[in-house]
């Protein structure tokens, strides 16, 4: 038989077969991926936000990186598995979700809880007793998740404990999560801090026990017989958790729900949760989804295919954009690029009158707007944090107080004269007299930083300086600045997941500065032990860790305005501009209108409490 | 004098005959042309390895600094949060000392296991190569077809009207398109004929398949896998044709030269038959080795245009691999576009040496 096989017979033998296979519609062999979905006229939305799908290891588990479009890291995460809570930004208060209400208590014997008022600000911070050392949190009636059952404390604390096992950042201030009956829980912290409101509340999304109960379970009998991550048993239970992938998606309670058939590299749906509390408030049946960076989704949003994208668009995409009549929303992100110097390099630069000098020689307009367009805005109070946040923590005369460095380069000269800084002809010279001459290094790949970076370079070259603009690949540039391989450096300032200042002073003061150990290195050496005329002696270190601690907002706020002073005086780093979004917005096409520009909802920061989800979960949006 | 010498060299020539008939079958296999070309290929692939191994650990960054970095400035966490999370996810210790992880590399290639991946926890690179490769065969191998076939059609005609306005514009065209790159080309094709002119639905055909198509053995799978091909394909058939024109008009060229061509016409062969059975037959043949070289490499895709298409190709994957610094993906990938290259250049190899036996010795 085989002596007999020729190769035309092998052809022939072999296409007749492959044609019967195609025809009969045998299986494939696996690993070609899978996808269903049917396009079945009902009203849809289209967004756009990366996702890792099952044939490129995406899974299930929505606590474990690649999890697909996980809460709180994916924009899409909330309108499935809904947060307890979602934040307004303008205003600083709450949007009950899951939960009906929440309060701070001292001890755990009082359990009641006044729930949210309809239509009325909510803010619980506002009331907690200044030695809190609980947060009790009451459930809405009628939440359920797609299968029928409705959600309970239950779920709410295996998810707590689910997030213990992977070293969630709550965990450092809180020990315990308990159930007080279906629709109560308890957190005891260990640290009270205001910031575990942001992290229970709004963090740790609600996900049923039906699915990972089992490992809330484990992580209980681990942890809390008091052993850690770095003990066998709590290595194991990590490692097992990791590794445990659902079949399918659990069951939600947002308004949309993941099609598991639907889902390819390209594209997935989210289809309606007729089940869901908030299913009547979102006009659309389906959220369809692309999949892919910037450079593959801005052609399909000038093709008009997306009705919202926060890729971060270059300028020429979003110029197309405007002109093709997609609108352009530009929420902020309470964060942006800004000038590190390495003070155990430069002695010169640390002397604060020369930053401050440096900090006038520069417009940051021009930078801004070279960079990222109408989304580059110049920071303007330069106190370490978002100038949209500092009126809710400054009084007016504080933050009337601050320097906004304005353009004056005769001033700026002035000032680094005063430092000990020399003109030589159009050139500064350093106080020991050699050139002023600098390499100011910034991540090659973000077209919006690196194209700060080569204007400010021009911008110092002009005024005096001899700046050596230098890109390095955005991997390592970091690495290079901890280890303290740089004169000047484009590095980002604030926070764009946590609106409490807290987190911007650790990004000022400690990251890139005393984390840089974590690299090898020693990184800008900012003395965090100095002195200020604002706040005079000041231990920031200390301040810093203490501006997140305890529950009175009125000594946190003293914390926050004395760093803030101390920031603006002495310059650690220099910000630049805020990165506001260039957020594609479509309308009229599937969707009636995004919100007015001056709308409070465009305050939000738009990868932390983002816009379309908090528009859904309140009925504010019309299909067309 | 003649007549002498050849039969001094008969009588050496004997013994050497029967020592060779002597050799045992070892030394015959050891001296074998193939045997040689495949020790070489053998060491080639270990050699391409291990150069593989070290070089991805030089790129700027490892796994764990390239996520906190990408958290921080991609999704504003902060270094602790972060942080928080890479310990969570990678369970590996990026500073063991380097020669304990090649061994370990090397001793598990040597079982066919090229580990699991670092920023996937508990997918195997085998599995990950598995699900990519064969969009990339598809797409890649469906083009280089077309190219080749296309391409020699055209550059035996190029050849056989060489001098003509044909001629001409041809080898100007087919330059051109040589020397653009492919994913310029892509980028290009989105943009004018997507985009700007509307001519193909360039987010329907993004992506490898469409969502609501089952992968199975189907006409339907296989037309709507060759619809979201057809960007690629068109893309690679463009930048890659302008080569095989080219090549296919010097071999011809050459060979109408040839004495048994002009005997063909004397004998008053008709003209077609002269350019399809005397000319295209033997013109094409040094185009095979070539060929042969392409099919290499057709596994490494193309590590710039599938991301282009979001084409979940092998290129896509290691592009994605390279930016979150995943080692043994990286490796696994190379290896096997090493392995495939260098099976393809030994089969090269072979064909030669049928078609040239002097290469042979």
């Amino acid at each position: 038989m085989v002596a007999s096989m020729n190769r035309r017979k092998f052809l022939g033998t072999a296409g007749a077969g492959f044609a019967a296979a195609m025809f009969t519609g045998a299986a494939m062999p696996g690993g070609f991926g899978k996808a269903v979905m049917a396009q079945d006229g009902g009203a849809e939305f289209h967004g756009a936000y990366p996702y890792t799908d099952p044939g490129a290891g995406g899974h299930y588990n929505t606590f474990v990186t690649n999890g697909i479009l996980p809460p709180p890291s994916s924009i899409y995460g909330e309108v499935m598995w809904a947060p307890l809570g979602m934040y307004f930004w303008a205003d600083a208060t709450w949007l009950p979700l899951v939960a009906a209400g929440w309060e701070f208590k001292v001890g755990a014997d009082d359990t009641e809880v006044a729930v949210a008022v309809e239509g009325e600000a909510y803010a619980p911070l506002n009331t907690a007793p200044a030695d809190a050392d609980h947060i009790v949190v009451k459930l809405r009636e009628g939440v359920n998740w797609s299968d029928g059952t409705p959600v309970t404390a239950q779920d709410c604390v295996d998810t707590i404990w689910c997030y213990r096992i992977m070293s969630n950042t709550a965990w450092r201030y809180i020990d315990d999560a308990q159930v007080v009956d279906d629709t109560t829980f308890i957190c005891h912290m260990s640290v009270p801090s205001t910031v575990v409101e942001r992290y229970v509340i709004r963090s740790m999304s609600p996900l049923p026990s039906s699915v990972y109960g089992e490992f809330a379970q484990k992580s209980r009998d681990v942890f809390g017989a008091g052993m850690t991550l770095d003990d066998d048993e709590g290595k194991q239970l990590l490692d097992e958790f990791n590794n445990f992938r659902p079949d399918g998606p659990a069951p939600v309670t947002g308004p949309f729900a993941i099609d598991p058939a639907s889902i390819t590299n390209a594209q997935m749906n989210l289809e309606k949760n007729a089940n869901s509390y908030w299913a009547d408030m979102v006009p659309f049946d389906r959220v369809v989804n692309f999949n892919g960076e910037t450079d593959t989704i801005s052609a399909v949003v000038l093709s008009k295919d997306i009705d919202y994208a926060t890729h971060g668009f270059s300028v020429a995409t979003e110029n197309q954009m405007i002109s093709d009549g997609i609108r352009v929303l530009r929420p902020p992100t309470y964060s942006g690029p800004g000038m590190l110097f390495n003070y155990g390099k430069l002695t010169e630069f640390q002397d604060a009158k020369a930053r401050q000098g440096l900090a006038h020689a520069i417009d940051r307009g021009q930078n801004g707007v070279i960079a990222l367009g109408q989304s580059g805005v110049a920071v303007q109070y330069m106190a370490g944090f978002a100038d949209a946040l500092v009126p809710l923590w400054l009084s007016e005369e504080e933050v009337a107080g601050l320097n906004t460095y304005e353009l004056d380069q005769d001033m700026a000269s002035a000032m680094l004269q005063e430092a000990g800084f020399t003109m030589d002809g159009d050139s500064w010279k350093k106080p020991d007299g050699s050139d002023a001459a600098y390499e100011l290094s910034f991540p090659a790949e973000f077209a919006d930083w690196s194209a700060a970076g080569q204007d400010l370079a021009e911008q110092l070259t002009e005024f005096g300086f001899e700046i050596d603009p230098r890109a390095i690949t955005y991997t390592q540039q970091p690495i290079d600045v901890d280890q303290g391989n740089f004169d000047f450096a484009i590095r980002g300032w604030g926070n764009s997941t946590n609106p409490h200042p807290h987190f911007s002073f650790t990004q000022a003061f400690f990251t890139h500065n005393t984390l840089a150990v974590n690299n090898g290195g020693t990184g800008t050496q900012f003395p965090l032990q100095t002195t200020s005329e604002a706040a005079g002696d000041v231990d920031l270190e200390a301040m810093v860790v203490a501006s997140a601690q305890g529950m009175s907002m009125d000594d946190q706020k003293a914390n926050v305005v004395a760093m803030a002073k101390t920031y603006n005086e002495l310059l650690p780093a220099i910000p630049l501009w805020e990165r506001f979004g260039n957020n594609c917005a479509l309308e009229g096409v599937r969707l009636v209108a995004w919100p007015a520009d001056d709308d409070p909802l465009l305050k939000q920061s738009f990868y932390a409490d983002n816009i379309p989800a908090m528009m859904w979960f309140q009925g504010l949006m019309e299909a067309v | 004098m003649e007549l002498q010498a050849s039969a001094e060299m008969i009588q050496q020539s004997a013994p050497d005959q029967e020592e060779e008939v002597r050799r045992s079958p070892v030394k015959v296999i050891l001296g074998s042309f193939i045997f040689r070309r495949a020790l070489r290929a053998l060491l080639t692939i270990y050699l391409v390895s291990t150069f593989i191994f070290f070089l991805v650990r030089l790129l700027p960054g490892d796994p764990v600094q390239v996520f906190i970095n990408k958290q921080m400035t991609q999704y504003g966490y902060s270094y602790d949060d972060a942080a928080n999370q890479a310990r969570s996810l990678f369970a590996i210790d990026v500073d063991r000392p380097l020669l304990l992880q090649y061994t370990d590399y090397l001793s598990n290639l040597l079982r066919g296991d090229l580990g699991t991946s670092m920023v996937l926890p508990g997918t195997s690179v085998v599995s990950i190569i598995q699900s990519r490769i064969w969009w990339t065969i598809f797409s890649v191998g469906t083009s280089l077809i077309i190219a080749f076939v296309l391409g020699s059609l055209i550059g035996m005609l190029m050849a056989y009207k060489r001098g003509s306005t044909f001629d001409g514009i041809a080898s100007t065209i087919g330059s051109i398109l040589n020397s653009i790159p492919n994913y310029l080309l892509a980028l290009l094709f989105i943009i004018i004929f997507g985009v700007r002119l509307n001519w193909f639905n360039y987010t329907k055909m993004r992506g490898s398949v469409s969502s609501g198509q089952p992968v199975e053995f189907s006409w339907a799978f296989f037309t709507d896998a060759l619809y979201h091909a057809i960007l690629p394909i068109s893309v690679y058939v463009v930048t890659s044709i302008g080569g095989w024109m080219l090549l296919m008009k010097s071999s011809t060229i050459s060979t109408l030269e040839e004495d048994h061509v002009t005997a063909a016409r004397a004998r008053g062969v008709p003209e077609w038959r002269v350019l399809g059975f005397y000319v295209g037959r033997n013109a094409i043949l040094p185009l095979f080795t070539q060929l042969t070289i392409a099919i290499g490499f057709v596994v490494g895709g193309s590590l710039l245009v599938e991301p282009i298409f979001q084409y979940q190709g092998i290129g896509m994957r290691l592009y994605e691999s390279i930016n979150q610094r995943d080692y043994p993906v990286l490796q696994g990938i190379f290896l096997v576009i090493t392995i495939s290259v260098v099976v393809a250049l030994f089969v090269a190899d072979l064909l030669y040496s049928r078609l040239d036996p002097r290469i042979r010795s």
